[in-house]
């Protein structure tokens, strides 16, 4: 049965955490819609090339437009969104 | 000695595996290990290194930037003119795990934090971020002589420019990949020992240690000054102990020195009953009678146990004592500790001489 996206936004949660090294560093108040550039959490150009791979390797979803990224990359619940719209593997 | 260049090492950082991050503690209690693979002590590194940067960083860049970080502070400097480290196997564990992504992943979809992790250069590039210095920056990875052709560079530069501070450093890690091949090559040794023992085996190989260490470098003496370095030179793979003997002998009289001018002569033997056989023979003729530590048995071998050495002979003259511990012939304390000679050896074959002295 095919994921849906809320089940997705608690996977992505705990997979960022692990990817990219958060523990202790979320914000208090941080939830899947925080921004996770810029004035949210914070992450930088490493964290959203690092953003591509898991969701090319865990999802079988390939970004190939930054202007696209902008928008998936927007907050966890978007990266969810996205996810659900796009993956066969879910 | 006169009109010959001097430079000022004017602060210092190290982490190491005894407890050498505090420059105010000088190896007031020893860090004994019961394994043949000696490891950091390492401080919180929160107080070093904001938290946004530290979630990224392996463990071996958060000791040299950690390293790097108290030799700025204890120097008081915010931004050197130039940042030169120097390596012998570099970021091992990073480079193997970055490796492993590559086969199992087919070199697909390979994460970015592995692979810039594991350059050479990664540590001096962390630093000049950090510092916001876009100055010189360079990396040596040559093996048992790494830190030598760092100091070399700096000196050089030194000569032309004395005002300037360059930030120097060397680190290696007790990587486990490195472990298991120098097993095989019997450069580790095979039996379990106690390090603070290491002379008094009589086996092949040595202990694997690791560490990273920083030295702020001057032509300029400073109020934080710790010492002088008068002198550095390497010799590479020489043909026997004589060629070593008369290194040191000209080394000297190139600082119109004898050996009585020596209060102190820091040894690199690595315990290995084989290759620490021209330091022995040093011992029982050009230095007989010359007041004599060792220190490898605190931090084990690396390519770069040398820059250990450099801060123990610094802290010696810093603190005119040595720990009892580290005492070795006579045992007695000279009148003075204001003149140190570090005779390093790596495999019996890269050999170095640092010549201390009190500012």
């Amino acid at each position: 049965m095919k994921k849906t996206v809320d089940e997705l936004v608690v996977e992505l949660r705990a997979e960022l955490i692990k990817q990219l090294n958060l523990e202790d560093m979320l914000p208090e108040g941080f939830n899947e819609n925080t921004p996770l550039f810029g004035e949210g959490l914070g992450l930088d150009s490493i964290d959203s090339l690092e953003l591509v791979v898991l969701l090319d390797k865990n999802y079988g979803i390939k970004l190939k437009d930054p202007k696209e990224g902008r928008h998936v990359f927007y907050s966890i619940r978007t990266m969810a969104e996205y996810i659900h719209q796009n993956s066969t593997r879910v | 000695m006169k009109g010959q260049p001097v430079y000022y090492i004017n602060g210092i950082g190290i982490l190491s595996p005894q407890k050498t991050f505090d420059n105010d503690a000088f190896l007031t209690e020893l860090s004994s290990y019961h394994e043949n693979v000696l490891t950091c002590v390492t401080p919180e590194f929160k107080n070093y290194i904001n938290p946004i940067q530290l979630r990224r960083l392996n463990r071996m860049l958060r000791i040299g930037l950690t390293a790097a970080t108290i030799c700025l502070r204890d120097a008081k400097v915010q931004t050197p003119e130039g940042i030169i480290t120097g390596t012998g196997y570099g970021f091992l564990d990073e480079t193997a795990k970055f490796l492993r992504e590559l086969l199992q992943q087919q070199e697909k979809q390979l994460t970015p934090t592995y692979f810039m992790q594991s350059t050479y250069n990664a540590l001096s590039g962390l630093i000049a971020l950090s510092v916001k210095c876009m100055g010189y920056n360079n990396a040596y990875v040559s093996r048992g002589l790494a830190f030598e052709n760092v100091l070399d560079d700096a000196m050089l530069r030194l000569i032309e420019n004395p005002d300037a501070n360059y930030l120097i450093g060397a680190f290696d890690e007790a990587a486990e990949v490195q472990y298991s091949a120098s097993i095989r090559e019997t450069y580790f040794k095979a039996e379990h020992i106690h390090n603070l023992d290491l002379f008094n085996t009589t086996t092949k190989g040595s202990i694997q240690g690791e560490g990273a260490a920083f030295f702020m470098l001057s032509g300029k003496p400073s109020d934080t000054t710790w010492c002088v370095l008068h002198d550095m030179q390497f010799i590479y793979n020489p043909a026997d102990a004589e060629e070593v003997k008369n290194g040191v002998a000209a080394f000297l009289q190139k600082n119109s020195l004898s050996i009585q001018d020596i209060d102190l002569w820091v040894d690199g033997a690595s315990g290995d009953i084989v290759r620490d056989s021209v330091i022995k023979e040093l011992a029982q003729t050009t230095f007989k009678g010359i007041f004599h530590t060792r220190f490898k048995h605190l931090c084990g071998e690396s390519c770069t146990a040398s820059s250990f050495a450099l801060w123990l002979g610094a802290s010696i003259i810093r603190h005119q004592h040595v720990p009892d511990p580290l005492k070795l012939y006579p045992e007695k304390n000279p009148a003075q500790l204001k003149t140190v000679l570090i005779v390093n050896q790596y495999m019996n074959k890269n050999f170095s001489f640092f010549l201390l002295r009190q500012k």
